[in-house]
């Protein structure tokens, strides 16, 4: 086991490079030059010169990716084009908050959307069981920027529930992971209702009814487990979309994340800096893919089996 | 169809027509309150919380606190509260000493004025209890000199010497009329020389540990979400010295977030409000909205060096042809006026003689007079956000009227500043924000700045001779007179299409006072109180 997490993780090295020199080439080949987004309209010819040759933006790409990967190499993430201080200083700074963001969406999602699917499974083609479908279709349709503002203009401005904007403390993620989480509570739930109308049509579930087992027992100890991998799955994919769905999250609830951060630098190319949000993402993504994996096992001794 | 569908498709409607409720049901706009009502009725917009703090919003985060840093709005709001320059610019934005107590010109061996004497106040003390003196005024200068981002705010320093303990020399590139606008720019703020010299060993120690001798000290920067600032009780302008202990600076980078949170009482003023969102602003009466007339020239540019744009005729006829107060109407909601002139109104040197006016068949006799066919002109017009786009809408349908047809372009704001700068394009929607002429000329029509801020692609000895001779002119009112000769000559050539000055929109609690905001989108937050 601790052989396939160790080889694992070092699949991850090649992996960022590859992504930095991916994302690198895009970012400097894009439209629009650093120098000029970062001095704007009133910048004279030679002050767009002068920051262009500190900034090394004269050099081929190839040697700035090589100057970056270097500095890469020795934990350095660079310097910010615009703010002008470290990059790492600008993420740290913001990582909490989208992590926060990120894991609060997932569990709201998780809590609401596996008792959903299970109910709406085991009572398939009932009032309840359109009911929640018609919830997950509306989640899956529903844009996160439109809810983030039905959800501030009722329980912030309307109710006083909770802040309309900052992380400051718990309270201030509660809207933003309600907003964030009910588009993927929606996949999740719909995949959990699939999954367990595939399993309770299995043999052993109907042995275990025969046999006399309270159907509840059936389905909690029985169904729901094997019911749980592709959900499990879902669940995986879903915290590398919360993290892409925190850029308008963030942007609504003004919440200092990742999000906003790399689209701001996009937006004013600032390339070590959308360097380093990726980088976080990537990290992130497949630190989340592995653990999925591990639990794969934890859930299913045939896979864990297979590790050994 | 079955009972239970029929109730699940009762349901459904239900819930879809509450949430519009939710989304359209805006606000208990009247304030009323019902003794025991929610603590978030706009009630609570009214008196501050707190009357030892003050919450202000912006859309815009600073990318630095480094004042000769960036050369950003959002960094000049916070600068303006940290720090001070030698001049500030006064309600009228006029140039007025700040931290100078007095000044002299002198000439220098070839007779012409470029000696300036500047004399600081005695005492004046940094946020961290050291006394500034000329050596922190000549570290700062030189350290302004050498940034990229504030390039065109020292360039008539040649150099800066001390004097005394109080007093510097600056020495310019010749007679200077934008010196003292110069030194009023963040760029030249003074920071302690201690600092500086500490820059070669912990670079971003100016924008970490901020130190200047403005009304508020830094406290604190939660990267992205707020900063904090507290009274400097040692200010030396006692008639200037913060009337409110501290200021919290939140960051609400969407224009309804801004709105809900004023409204939810968590903000007391609002930088930028949000246009759409004015007419439920006005009728709350316990937020007060501004509505400042700025010098914000907004315009369609179009490339002199294309064919046909290349011809003063054709650029006329587009002027002519566009109803300028439909831009201003679909593109802001009414909040802005129409620019009368190639440059704008408001400030010294202004003229708007020699400009058409929106006229149809005016602009259709110009075309007459070019003589080409209007069906052959093909105009993009580049936009970078939706206030661009919707004026571009008004204009392409203007334009029509006269037989030209245009297209609409969208770009994100760095491919959009690449592109005009370097003059990939035949039109685009722009503008440009300066508190004075002189640099409002020097930036969008001196021929030097091709491939930069002139995006017309201007290029005229005679307007270049005028625009240099006014930067040259101390006496006020010859500059004013050699300023409305190159806007003059401007509305001649017609270069591009203006199209409106925007108004600046501020909101806030109704019971904070003395709040003004300058037609530059300046404020001063020290005069503020409860």
């Amino acid at each position: 086991m601790w052989k396939y997490i160790l080889k694992r993780l070092l699949y991850l090295i090649p992996v960022l490079f590859g992504v930095t020199l991916l994302v690198y080439i895009i970012m400097s080949v894009a439209p629009g030059d650093p120098a000029k987004a970062i001095l704007g309209d009133q910048a004279t010819p030679e002050a767009i010169a002068q920051l262009r040759e500190e900034l090394g933006l004269d050099d081929p790409i190839i040697v700035q990716y090589l100057r970056y990967a270097k500095g890469l190499l020795k934990g350095d993430l660079g310097t910010s084009y615009k703010s002008k201080g470290p990059v790492i200083t600008e993420i740290a700074a913001r990582i909490p908050t989208t992590l926060k963001l990120t894991f609060s969406a997932i569990i709201i999602a998780v809590i609401v959307a596996i008792p959903l699917g299970v109910v709406a499974a085991i009572k398939q083609n009932t009032l309840f069981d359109g009911l929640s479908m018609f919830i997950a279709l509306l989640g899956i349709s529903m844009p996160i920027f439109w809810l983030g503002i039905l959800l501030l203009i009722q329980f912030a401005q309307k109710l006083g529930w909770f802040p309309s904007s900052g992380a400051e403390s718990w309270k201030s993620f509660v809207l933003p992971g309600i907003a964030l989480g009910f588009h993927s509570m929606a996949s999740i739930a719909r995949t959990t209702r699939s999954s367990m109308l595939e399993v309770i049509r299995q043999d052993y579930i109907r042995t275990a009814r025969s046999k006399g087992m309270p159907y509840n027992q059936v389905v909690t100890q029985h169904a729901l487990p094997n019911a749980l991998i592709p959900t499990i799955t879902v669940v995986g994919l879903q915290i590398g979309a919360l993290m892409a769905g925190s850029v308008l999250t963030e942007s609504v609830f003004s919440l200092p994340g990742i999000g906003r951060l790399i689209i701001f630098s996009i937006q004013g190319r600032d390339i070590p800096v959308v360097l380093g949000c990726i980088l976080v993402f990537t990290i992130v993504f497949s630190i989340v893919n592995l653990l999925v994996d591990l639990l794969y096992a934890y859930v299913d001794p045939r896979i864990k089996a297979q590790y050994s | 169809m079955n009972k239970k569908m029929r109730v699940l498709s009762l349901l459904m409607v239900l819930l879809l027509t509450l949430t519009l409720f939710v989304g359209c049901g805006g606000s208990d706009t009247k304030g009323e309150t019902n003794g025991d009502a929610a603590p978030t009725d706009n009630a609570k917009a009214g008196p501050a919380v707190d009357k030892d703090t003050v919450v202000i919003c912006t859309a815009d985060e600073t990318p630095s606190l480094t004042t000769a840093g960036h050369n950003a709005v959002a960094g000049d709001y916070v600068n303006k509260l940290t720090h001070n320059g030698l001049f500030r610019l006064d309600k009228e934005l006029n140039p007025t000493p700040d931290l100078v107590e007095s000044y002299k010109v002198e000439k220098d061996a070839n007779g012409e004025e470029t000696i300036w004497l500047m004399t600081i106040h005695e005492g004046i003390k940094f946020h961290d209890g050291s006394v500034m003196n000329a050596d922190d005024v000549v570290a700062s200068i030189e350290h302004a000199k050498v940034s990229p981002d504030i390039q065109s705010y020292t360039q008539s320093i040649v150099s800066v010497e001390k004097v005394d303990e109080l007093t510097v020399k600056i020495i310019t590139d010749g007679p200077s009329a934008s010196l003292l606008y110069d030194l009023s720019h963040h760029g030249n703020y003074i920071v302690p020389k201690a600092q500086l010299d500490k820059l070669a060993e912990d670079p971003e120690i100016l924008n970490n540990e901020p130190i200047g001798a403005g009304p508020y000290k830094f406290v604190k920067w939660n990267r992205g979400e707020q900063l904090e600032f507290t009274a400097h009780e040692e200010y030396f302008n006692a008639e200037r010295a913060p009337k409110i202990k501290n200021i919290v600076w939140k960051i609400i980078p969407e224009g309804n977030a801004r709105t809900i949170a004023i409204e939810a009482g968590d903000v007391d003023y609002i930088i930028e409000t949000d246009s759409t969102s004015l007419a439920q602003l006005d009728a709350n009466s316990n937020v007060t909205v501004m509505k400042t007339p700025t010098v914000s020239h907004n315009w369609l540019t179009v490339n002199n060096e294309v064919e046909p744009f290349d011809n003063v005729l054709v650029r006329k006829a587009i002027n002519a042809a566009i109803n300028k107060e439909d831009v201003i109407t679909v593109a802001l909601s009414g909040t802005g006026v129409v620019a009368e002139s190639q440059t704008p109104t408001g400030m010294l040197g202004e003229y708007t003689g020699e400009y058409d006016a929106y006229d149809v068949e005016l602009a259709k006799e110009y075309l007459e007079e070019w003589g080409g066919d209007p069906a052959t002109i093909k105009l993009d017009m580049i936009c970078s956000n939706d206030t661009k786009r919707r004026a571009a809408e008004v204009i392409q349908a203007n334009l029509k009227e006269i037989g030209i047809e245009s297209t609409i372009s969208s770009m994100d704001l760095a491919t959009y500043l690449s592109e005009t700068a370097d003059g990939n394009f035949t039109g685009f929607i722009g503008g440009y924000t300066s508190n004075e002429m002189m640099s409002f000329l020097k930036g969008v029509y001196l021929s030097t700045n091709i491939g930069s801020s002139n995006k017309t692609r201007t290029a005229e000895p005679e307007l270049d001779e005028l625009i240099i001779k006014a930067t040259k002119t101390l006496d006020q009112d010859e500059r004013e007179a050699v300023l409305q000769q190159a806007t003059k000559f401007l509305n001649e050539l017609c270069p591009q299409v203006p199209l409106y000055q925007d108004y600046n929109l501020s909101t806030h609690k109704a019971n904070l006072k003395n709040t003004f905001v300058t037609a530059g989108g300046s404020f001063f937050a020290q005069e503020w109180e409860w």
